[in-house]
């Protein structure tokens, strides 16, 4: 049988480093549409 | 005998070598000596190295391919260690590798066979586990090495009391996830705890295998910010999930020995043995003492506290936990060791040359080993003879040894031996002072606990 050791471990790394990334991405991005609404707001005033 | 050792030889590009005095030196490649020399220029390295931990390396000008490293005075290995140092030694790792992402780069291994204690301080000895990372990799290239070597272990230890021993010695790299998995119950598998490292690896290895290449492999981040702040993330769980599993009760047979001793005539033999120790310690200010049988080790903190450099070695876990918390909350010089003597760490790895066994690294290595109430239990539970017990004894020390012989009357012999107690009626001081002294002479004995026990402090013989 072909053994791949610590294939199982890595492939939960990449998950929890695509869902880190992801929140990343997210976190940045409502920050930029937060400063968007803000800045609307701004000009509004 | 009388030759030089290749005690590690899996990284192509340095092999180290272990010779008779004890000094080890690093046989590199040309292209290791590249590699070192930037290692080297490291702020991480160069920063450990002031603090003293990480392995010093002397460069000879004649010969740059050789590194020498000084001799760490015990050498100890993973499966002798308390739950808390293995811990401890996990944490460490990632912290350097924490310090070493800072820079761009990362360590290739993460064995606990790259960490040795200098007492209870954790030293980082492969000089040549740093590797340049690639820039925008996400995660660590070690992570599933860590979670087998140093994570598993310690859940499986903490979760479901399997000893440490007996996965780590059995196993080099560690227990693979879809080893553990079938050891966890049920419910347990719906753990938080054990998720992330025990059951979606061995889910992922089931039914995500594909084909003969590995399956996964660390994708890129967006940017080199990204992946770093990824990395970092990732290392920050770990160290999260491993700060958690510190020891959870520590009780054993053994562990209250101490407690039991405060009571009656109990506390009188405490005190005496205690000054005993106090006085040859203070005459002989031996440099390195052994205490066999050290429980939670009282005694060894008296000799640390004077200036001796301590290895302790009991083979109750939890006393073994203890006397590790307190070696580093007080900062005493102690190396305490979970192992049986009855059955000593053997020489393990390919050809039985990558560690040494327990009974190697212990020869004449000691100015003074102690054997507080010991002997008693290697006769009865362990079956070995008296006179190859004080021969053992002779073989580790240099300078001087202290026995306490014990009454097969006392309550602690006849609550080992049991019904099995007329079997040791022999047990006489006479036949005690005749076993030592064929190693060893007699210089001072002191009667205790009316006369149920007696110390004596004994001078190595010359070797014939």
């Amino acid at each position: 049988m072909y053994i791949d050791p610590g294939a199982g471990a890595m492939g939960v790394q990449i998950l929890i480093a695509g869902i880190l990334a992801t929140l990343l991405t997210f976190k940045r991005n409502l920050w930029k549409i937060l400063q968007n609404i803000r800045n609307f707001f701004k000009l509004g005033a | 005998m009388g030759e030089n050792r290749n005690i590690s030889f899996r990284d192509p590009d340095g092999k180290l070598e272990l010779t008779e005095d004890g000094t080890v030196y690093r046989h590199l490649t040309p292209s290791g000596v590249i590699r070192f020399l930037q290692i080297r220029a490291l702020k991480t390295v160069q920063s450990l190295q002031g603090s003293g931990n990480w392995i010093d390396c002397q460069t000879h000008p004649q010969e740059p391919t050789r590194l020498e490293h000084p001799r760490i005075f015990f050498p100890s290995y993973p499966y002798e260690w308390a739950q808390g140092m293995l811990r401890a030694a996990g944490l460490f790792t990632i912290n350097v590798n924490r310090l070493l992402l800072s820079e761009g780069w990362e360590l290739k291994d993460a064995s606990p066979y790259n960490i040795l204690f200098r007492g209870v301080k954790p030293i980082f000895v492969d000089h040549l586990s740093p590797v340049l990372r690639s820039a925008r990799q996400m995660g660590w290239s070690a992570y599933g090495q860590f979670q087998r070597t140093f994570h598993i272990p310690l859940l499986l230890n903490h979760r479901n009391r399997i000893p440490l021993p007996w996965m780590l010695l059995a196993h080099r790299d560690g227990v693979q996830p879809e080893t553990a998995f079938p050891l966890l119950s049920a419910l347990g598998r719906f753990h938080p705890s054990v998720i992330a490292p025990i059951v979606m690896p061995t889910l992922l290895h089931r039914y995500c295998r594909v084909g003969p290449t590995p399956s996964f492999s660390l994708k890129a981040g967006e940017s080199e910010e990204d992946a770093g702040i990824v990395t970092n993330r990732i290392l920050r769980g770990m160290s999260r999930s491993l700060n958690t599993l510190a020891a959870k009760s520590l009780t054993s047979p053994w562990s209250g020995y101490d407690e039991v001793l405060t009571d009656k005539d109990g506390h009188q033999e405490n005190l005496a043995k205690e000054n005993f120790l106090k006085q040859v310690l203070s005459e002989f200010r031996p440099k390195t003492m052994l205490d066999l049988g050290c429980n939670r080790g009282k005694y060894s903190r008296i000799a640390a506290l004077m200036g001796s450099t301590c290895v302790s070695i009991d083979s109750d876990p939890e006393c073994i936990e203890r006397l590790y918390q307190q070696s580093v909350t007080e900062n005493l010089d102690i190396l305490p060791l979970q192992v049986d003597l009855g059955l000593p760490s053997p020489a393990l790895g390919w050809d039985n040359t990558e560690t040494l066994s327990l009974i190697e690294r212990m020869k004449g290595k000691f100015d003074l080993t102690l054997v507080y109430a010991l002997i008693h239990h290697l006769l009865v539970r362990e079956r070995i003879p008296l006179d190859a017990v004080v021969q053992f004894v002779a073989s580790t020390t240099t300078g001087i040894a202290i026995f306490e012989w014990v009454d097969p009357g006392d309550f602690q012999f006849k609550r080992i031996a049991g019904p099995s107690i007329e079997l040791y009626k022999w047990m006489t001081p006479f036949v005690f002072r005749k076993a030592l002294e064929k190693y060893f002479s007699i210089e001072r004995e002191s009667t205790i606990q009316g006369g149920t026990r007696i110390l004596y402090l004994c001078q190595r013989r010359p070797r014939a």
